[in-house]
């Protein structure tokens, strides 16, 4: 016993869930697998203790996330001007669908973003968000009917360019 | 479990849109090795060392105000005030985007205000003011230390004590160097003798400012405001 038993499988299986919801939710691919390295890190330090726990994903979850919220507010910005400064070009990992929903997303106030990521891409209930986020059941299903309009116009102007485009 | 769709027409693209990406991106980030990422980690730590060491030299303090100069032009890393200056700290000529009111009603919303040497800024018909900052110390778990500020707001009349008024402020300061108020927490009214930052939590001695009662309080920001997570919630009777 190593007292690390468990983690290497535990980081190779939750990692890429967890980076795709939060690249959706701060829309930059590189400041959302910081957040996550640094959420597992964490767990790495106390995995004697979260190994113990029924949901060991769930508290890296809610590290990551509680990261990002956080973090949105302050160093997304400063992080691109970082990249900016070194030249560094970051590519997505994903193909350009899914980078213009990511863009369509951005375009989401930060409330209705946050419950539409959770929500269809964390998979988690509207019970759970509610329950995070600190709102009633019927503000969360509203914020997920208004994203999902939001999310439709912006899409449906961005195929209306490309058609004009082409 | 998700929900049924509340309306099929805005959804047509939508939904497939978010199915297609949570599919995709299970295979499109791949971990790297944990090695790697602990190598990265330390790497991280030993900038932010040197760039703590760095803004603390370059604290100037002039006529009882401390204020963290900024380094001159930007190096390879973040050059701007990453940190917020050591307390004691005046909030003199500073200005602070306060946060949402959520309970505390008295407050203005989402308002910008800069603080004179009086420390009472007005916005509209109520005048917001610092005391003063109660602690410092990581809140959110980033790294970076946050200040408690306790603040009041009242209404700008001569007939309004400020009695009621009185609480607690998370400031977080961004890397342009601005100051954002993350949230207001504590009771409203009360005194808040002792406040200190332990283990990444807020916690609070507050007093009844007309009664007898003390109590302990502690407070954790779950992302998106405090939470109390330890001691009572409310004064007795």
């Amino acid at each position: 016993m190593t007292g690390r038993d468990g983690y290497a499988e535990f980081y190779q299986h939750t990692y890429p869930r967890l980076c795709g919801q939060l690249y959706a939710y701060l829309g930059d691919a590189t400041e959302a697998e910081d957040v996550v390295q640094e959420a597992f890190l964490r767990a790495w330090r106390d995995w004697r203790k979260i190994s113990t726990y029924d949901q060991p994903a769930a508290w890296v979850h809610r590290v990551a996330w509680n990261l990002a919220t956080s973090r949105l507010r302050r160093v997304v910005t400063a992080a691109r001007h970082v990249r900016r400064h070194r030249h560094e070009t970051v590519v997505p990992p994903v193909g350009p669908e899914h980078v213009a929903l990511v863009a369509a997303l951005r375009t989401l106030p930060e409330t209705l973003r946050r419950a539409i990521v959770l929500h269809y891409i964390a998979d988690r209930s509207v019970a759970d968000i509610a329950a995070e986020m600190g709102a009633p059941r019927g503000t969360v299903l509203s914020w997920l009917h208004r994203g999902r309009a939001l999310l439709a116009a912006h899409l449906s102007d961005t195929r209306l360019e490309a058609t004009r485009d082409a | 479990m998700r929900e049924v769709n509340l309306d099929p027409e805005f959804d047509r693209d939508v939904l497939p849109a978010l199915s297609a990406y949570r599919a995709a991106v299970r295979e499109a980030f791949v971990a790297p090795p944990l090695e790697q990422v602990r190598a990265r980690a330390r790497h991280r730590a030993a900038v932010r060392a040197t760039a703590l060491t760095g803004v603390a030299a370059s604290v100037v303090v002039a006529a009882g105000v401390a204020v963290a100069s900024l380094p001159g032009p930007p190096p390879t890393d973040p050059p701007v005030a990453d940190h917020l200056p050591p307390t004691p700290v005046s909030w003199a000529g500073e200005t602070i985007l306060l946060p949402d009111p959520a309970g505390y009603r008295s407050c203005p919303a989402r308002t910008r205000v800069t603080f004179p040497a009086t420390m009472e800024a007005v916005s509209g018909d109520v005048v917001i003011g610092i005391t003063g900052t109660v602690a410092t110390g990581d809140l959110t778990g980033d790294g970076r230390p946050e200040a408690v500020v306790h603040v009041y707001c009242r209404l700008n009349s001569e007939f309004a004590s400020g009695d009621g008024s009185g609480h607690l402020m998370v400031v977080t300061r961004d890397r342009d160097g601005s100051f954002t108020g993350l949230a207001y927490v504590g009771p409203e009214g009360q005194d808040y003798p002792k406040v200190e930052v332990r283990d990444g939590a807020l916690v609070a001695t507050i007093r009844q400012r007309y009664g007898p009662e003390s109590q302990v309080r502690t407070y954790r920001w779950d992302g998106t405001s405090f939470r109390q997570v330890a001691g009572p919630t409310a004064f007795p009777g």
